[in-house]
């Protein structure tokens, strides 16, 4: 009783989160479902959409939703690693004392909107990155561990600017998802439209609370998953090196760089969470098959036969699906 | 895991069994029908007890294979639920944590479990031969359609029953006899009955010896003619034919005492020349000659008389010429060892023997001994005058018997041969346990006298050479008897065609050459001479 218990709780509570965030984001299923998928599995999301399609309402909803404290950070290229971690300042104490003091930057929150990373230093993004990866900072030798769940949402801009500074393979790998918000339909541009025309307020209210949310993490670690399915997304992962001697026939021809180890304990951890965000008590192939896209697409990166083909990462991707669906039959 | 996993994969177990079942035991009909059909027409004959061995290992093995191939394991009856029915790997999962705890885990098993039994509900109703008689699990290992039932449980049986049938209704050939397998049915025909008839009459027109060799060989061709009608298998008849063939050669044995003399004419010293002699008694056997027809036996006999007189003489008038020297030691010397060599020769009581050649021999020593005894005031002459007397008796007497004698040896072969015509049987060849001289190429037919002392060497003896072209031979490809002397230079022809188209050593050729060549010398002689 008591597991049926908690696990009738955690679909519960999927349910609830998503109905509040759709009282301030239309539409965008798939970056409501990516995004819950990932805070409970423990990871972060790089987010790619053209300015104004709701990134930061989606954050600000989720925080309210999940009770949790949302910060912001708006990157430009002059913004200082301490300005996101925070900094020693020397303050008078009640007694007139100078003492140094640390000042919490706005990373110290439990969500935390990371906009436009690519615009900032590599300095400054690879302390924003340490903090994903870590959980912790280290400030003049204290160490400061951050409050769970802890859960980066970072943004970046399709467009091509000047002055942006495109994040490294190697950082993009500690992005648990990539996922991308397309501009809506034309339906839901209009309930858009409509909604914010009554009111700009943000009307979802708070269903579950970090701890909820750390209690489902805990469970969903305990989802079986098959070997033959475990096999199933590691040969997919090893199927996007070209270098490797057995391999996809699509690596070799399309793809120059291929999806680290990371990659496989993404797509399983998420594929738990999955099944049972559908009901489900146990991972299926259909779960890695769904995954591999947000997982794979910022971790691989393709050859020029790709583009002379016209292909995208994300056509590349659904190619190595197709593949490892039929070599695993 | 309870509940209907478990009855599925009973049901699916009990099907793999009578899938195997089946399978094996039509590939065991296959196997024997596949191995008595070609037997049985091909008149081979095997103990049942291997077709019931054959039969058993086939169906055991291949039974046994599919058992193997097709028996539903918990991991296969699991993937095909889930792949079929199912969906989301839930059983394969529910299989493989079966042994494990946890909350997620007994939710997972549950859920499985709940689907599958919707699975089977749902199932129940398939109209299904599997799925009637054998539940869910069986038809969900049989690919769940008709077509591959028909083909598993149907195609193999039919055929292995349309091979096995066939192979036990149809009625193989009977075995050929083999040369020599004698136990089969016989029934003695009236031709072989005339044709029997026709040798006794042979017989009865003879010039055999009335009362010791004819009418015991008669009776003894009549008693087979009475015998016969009542063998019913070929051993019976051929039991028959053989014996009344011994008891010819018996009777011939008994009187042809050139057999008892001719030995004990070669161990005597001073007694070569009428050891030659005694090979008259088979002269006419010069080429092979093969009695067949009485036809044969009555030209032969023709001359006789002309040819054993011919070799007699010639070699009694060697040992007569021995003796032209004045009487003294040396004569009394060489007239005391012919005396007594002779004397050697003779059997005991053959003073009252009257078998015409003991009997020769036995007055030809008394003669001698006369001679011996003859008072020296006798002149030289008047002895050589009585000598020539006593040899002269001899010979004639030697003559008449031995010529005899070979005519009883005609006689016997002629039976012979014409008993295994008659009845196509293969009877030992006529032999008379003597080995001859070599000195007119007569045959040496096997047994001898068993003493190795008396074989002697091949190669041309010491008399002179007679070339018998005017003897018949049987030839094959006519079928009948034809003169030697033709069939000879035929045989030639043929020889110098096969030389001509194939390769042979010079010094075979060479050999072929010349053995054809004399024989061909001595004909032309003939033909000159007659």
């Amino acid at each position: 009783m008591e597991n049926l218990e908690r696990v009738k709780n955690f679909s519960d509570s999927i349910a609830k989160i998503k109905d509040e965030l759709h009282k301030d984001v239309v539409g965008q299923e798939e970056i409501i479902d990516g995004v819950i998928t990932a805070i409970i599995a423990g990871g972060n999301v790089l987010l790619e959409g053209v300015p104004g399609v709701g990134k930061t309402r989606l954050v600000r909803s989720l925080g309210r939703t999940l009770s949790l404290p949302f910060s912001r950070i708006q990157f430009t290229p002059d913004l200082m690693p301490s300005d996101v971690t925070g900094t020693n300042i020397i303050e008078k104490d009640e007694n007139g004392r100078m003492k140094s003091v640390f000042r919490k930057g706005p990373i110290f929150a439990n969500l935390v909107l990371a906009d436009e990373i690519n615009r900032a230093t590599p300095k400054t993004q690879s302390a924003m990155l340490e903090v994903m990866q870590e959980h912790k900072i280290t400030v003049s030798g204290a160490t400061y561990r951050l409050d769970e769940p802890f859960f980066v949402l970072a943004t970046e801009n399709p467009i091509e600017q000047d002055g942006t500074y495109p994040l490294p393979e190697a950082q993009m790998d500690r992005f648990m998802f990539k996922l991308i918000m397309k501009f809506p339909g034309t339906e839901e541009l209009a309930d858009i439209v409509n909604m914010t025309q009554i009111t700009l307020d943000e009307n979802a209210s708070a269903v579950v609370d970090g701890k909820t949310i750390l209690e489902m993490r805990e469970l969903a670690k305990n989802v079986p998953v098959l070997d033959e399915v475990l096999m199933y997304a590691v040969n997919l992962i090893s199927n996007t090196h070209p270098e490797l001697e057995k391999t996809s026939s699509t690596a070799k021809k399309y793809i120059k760089y291929g999806a680290s180890p990371r990659a496989a304990q993404a797509l399983v951890t998420c594929a738990k969470v999955r099944a049972l965000m559908n009901g489900n008590y146990n991972v299926s192939y259909e779960d890695i098959d769904a995954l591999a896209h947000p997982v794979l697409r910022h971790r691989i990166k393709v050859n020029y036969a790709a583009v002379n083909d016209g292909l995208t990462v994300d056509d590349v991707i659904g190619l190595l699906v197709q593949e490892n669906k039929k070599l695993s039959k | 895991m309870k509940g209907s996993f478990e009855k599925i994969k009973k049901s699916a177990f009990y099907a793999a069994i009578v899938k195997s079942v089946v399978v094996g035991c039509s590939i065991g009909l296959l196997a024997v029908g596949a191995v008595l059909l070609p037997l049985k027409l091909n008149a081979v004959n095997i103990n049942p007890v291997y077709y019931v061995l054959i039969g058993v290992g086939a169906a055991l093995l291949c039974g046994g294979l599919t058992f193997l191939i097709v028996r539903p394991t918990e991991k296969k009856l699991a993937k095909l639920l889930d792949r079929k029915y199912v969906h989301g790997e839930r059983v394969q999962t529910m299989v493989e944590y079966r042994d494990r705890e946890g909350e997620i885990l007994s939710l997972q098993r549950e859920d499985a479990e709940q689907k599958i039994d919707e699975i089977v509900i749902k199932n129940a109703k398939k109209k299904n031969i599997f799925s009637r008689f054998f539940g869910f699990g069986a038809m969900l290992t049989s690919g769940g359609n008709i077509v591959s039932h028909a083909l598993s449980i149907l195609l193999v049986p039919v055929i292995a029953v349309s091979v096995f049938i066939p192979a036990i209704v149809v009625s193989g050939k009977e075995p050929v006899p083999v040369d020599g397998d004698k136990d089969l049915p016989y029934e003695f025909t009236s031709a072989q009955a005339d044709m029997l008839r026709q040798l006794i009459d042979d017989v009865d027109q003879s010039s055999l010896e009335p009362v010791r060799v004819k009418t015991p060989i008669k009776e003894d061709l009549q008693e087979l003619l009475e015998i016969l009608p009542d063998a019913k298998t070929e051993v019976a008849m051929y039991t028959s034919v053989i014996g009344a063939v011994a008891s010819v050669d018996a009777i011939m044995y008994e009187v042809n005492t050139y057999r008892i003399v001719a030995p004990k004419i070669y161990e005597a010293e001073h007694l070569e020349s009428l050891a030659a002699a005694t090979e008259s008694v088979v002269a006419y056997r010069v080429g092979g000659v093969s009695i067949s027809k009485y036809e044969q036996v009555v030209a032969l006999l023709e001359n006789l008389d002309a040819s054993v007189s011919e070799r007699v003489q010639r070699q009694t008038v060697t040992v007569r010429e021995t003796l032209n020297i004045p009487r003294g030691e040396e004569f009394d010397a060489l007239l005391g060892t012919y005396y007594t060599e002779l004397n050697d020769v003779l059997p005991d009581n053959s003073a009252e023997s009257d078998d015409a050649l003991i009997s020769c021999i036995y007055e030809f020593t008394q003669d001698i001994s006369k001679i011996a005894s003859l008072d020296a005031a006798y002149a030289d002459e008047y002895v050589q005058q009585q000598l020539n007397i006593c040899f002269n008796k001899f010979t004639q007497s030697f003559v008449a018997a031995l010529g005899t004698q070979s005519y009883n040896c005609m006689m016997n072969e002629y039976v012979r041969t014409r008993l295994a015509d008659i009845f196509g049987v293969a009877i030992p060849a006529w032999n008379d346990g003597l080995t001859h001289g070599g000195s007119n190429g007569s045959e040496d037919d096997g047994e001898g006298d068993g003493d190795d002392d008396k074989v002697r060497p091949g190669g041309f003896g010491k008399g002179e050479m007679v070339y018998p072209s005017d003897e018949m031979l049987y030839d094959p490809d006519k079928r009948e008897h034809v003169n030697y002397g033709e069939l000879l230079e035929e045989y030639y022809s043929r020889v110098l065609e096969q030389i001509r188209d194939n390769e042979f050593s010079e010094e075979l050729e060479q050999s072929i050459r010349e053995y054809f060549e004399i024989l061909l010398i001595g004909s032309k002689q003939d033909k000159e001479n007659q």
